[in-house]
């Protein structure tokens, strides 16, 4: 899978490796189970600080998208696939809701309506 | 499309060899199974049939991570052995489709006339050219995609 990181961008780097992980969940490229490469070594092809890999994947681990396993590595968590394409929808409604003016309120309204 | 200036691409990739690391087991059992019919070397006979079911299985799997840092290779479930070459030692990079006769077998080995050998299976290669002159081969599932993160160090 591709990871992209632009330094240039009003996005923090920990948001920007998030995308990537989240991005290769809803396109396929990380099964379940799948390993991903180790904050040090994605942190030096990616020429970023490890620490900030290690905040992305931690921030991941705590949406249940990875699992970290002891002596195999960060993992892409069962069920992380549908996970990330749920929050990813939701990431976008919650844009879009915010570009029209809605309030968290309303779209809570508006998902408790439609669930 | 074109992209930002300061933006940063890197590929990884997980490629395993199921049929290699299923032979492994096979034949670290059949070396556990000699263990109970050679009552002179039980012993050997067992070490000897779980250190060839783990050192195959070890090295059915690689796993891959390119971009401007250079280019990092790790076999099985352990990450070992692991292998760096930073951008600057990166000559060049291409994808080729590699037989097993091209690659002269599987795994992890160097010759003269091929170079470094990291690989699991034949097929879908990434091909380094290094600054020194040598050459590395690597099993990769895409590796155009690799080679184009290395182009744009």
């Amino acid at each position: 899978m591709l990871w992209r990181v632009d330094g240039s961008s009003r996005t923090p780097l920990r948001d920007q490796i998030c995308a990537s992980v989240r991005r290769g969940l809803c396109d396929g490229d990380l099964p379940p189970g799948e390993a991903l490469p180790t904050a040090r070594e994605l942190a030096r092809v990616l020429q970023v600080d490890p620490n900030t890999v290690l905040a992305a994947y931690r921030s991941l681990r705590d949406e249940g998208l990875l699992e970290f396993r002891r002596g195999r590595g960060v993992r892409v968590a069962a069920g992380g696939v549908a996970r990330a394409e749920v929050t990813t929808a939701a990431r976008a409604l919650a844009e879009i809701g915010r570009t029209h003016g809605y309030s968290k309120a309303e779209l809570i309204h508006l998902i408790e309506g439609l669930t | 499309m074109s992209r930002p200036p300061n933006e940063r691409t890197a590929y990884s990739c997980t490629v395993a060899n199921r049929t290699l690391a299923g032979f492994g087991v096979v034949a670290g059992a059949v070396l556990v199974a000699v263990f109970a019919f050679t009552p002179a070397h039980p012993v050997a006979s067992l070490v000897g049939g779980v250190v060839v079911a783990v050192a195959v299985w070890e090295f059915s799997t690689i796993r891959l991570t390119a971009g401007p840092g250079g280019v990092t290779v790790r076999y099985g479930l352990f990450g070992f052995p692991r292998y760096h070459y930073p951008s600057d030692q990166i000559a060049s990079a291409r994808a080729e489709d590699l037989s097993f006769a091209q690659l002269g077998g599987l795994g992890m080995h160097w010759s003269p006339w091929r170079g470094t050998r990291l690989t699991v299976r034949p097929g879908p290669t990434l091909q380094l050219v290094l600054t020194s002159g040598g050459t590395v081969a690597i099993s990769a599932a895409d590796p155009k995609a690799a080679a184009a993160v290395l182009h744009r160090s």
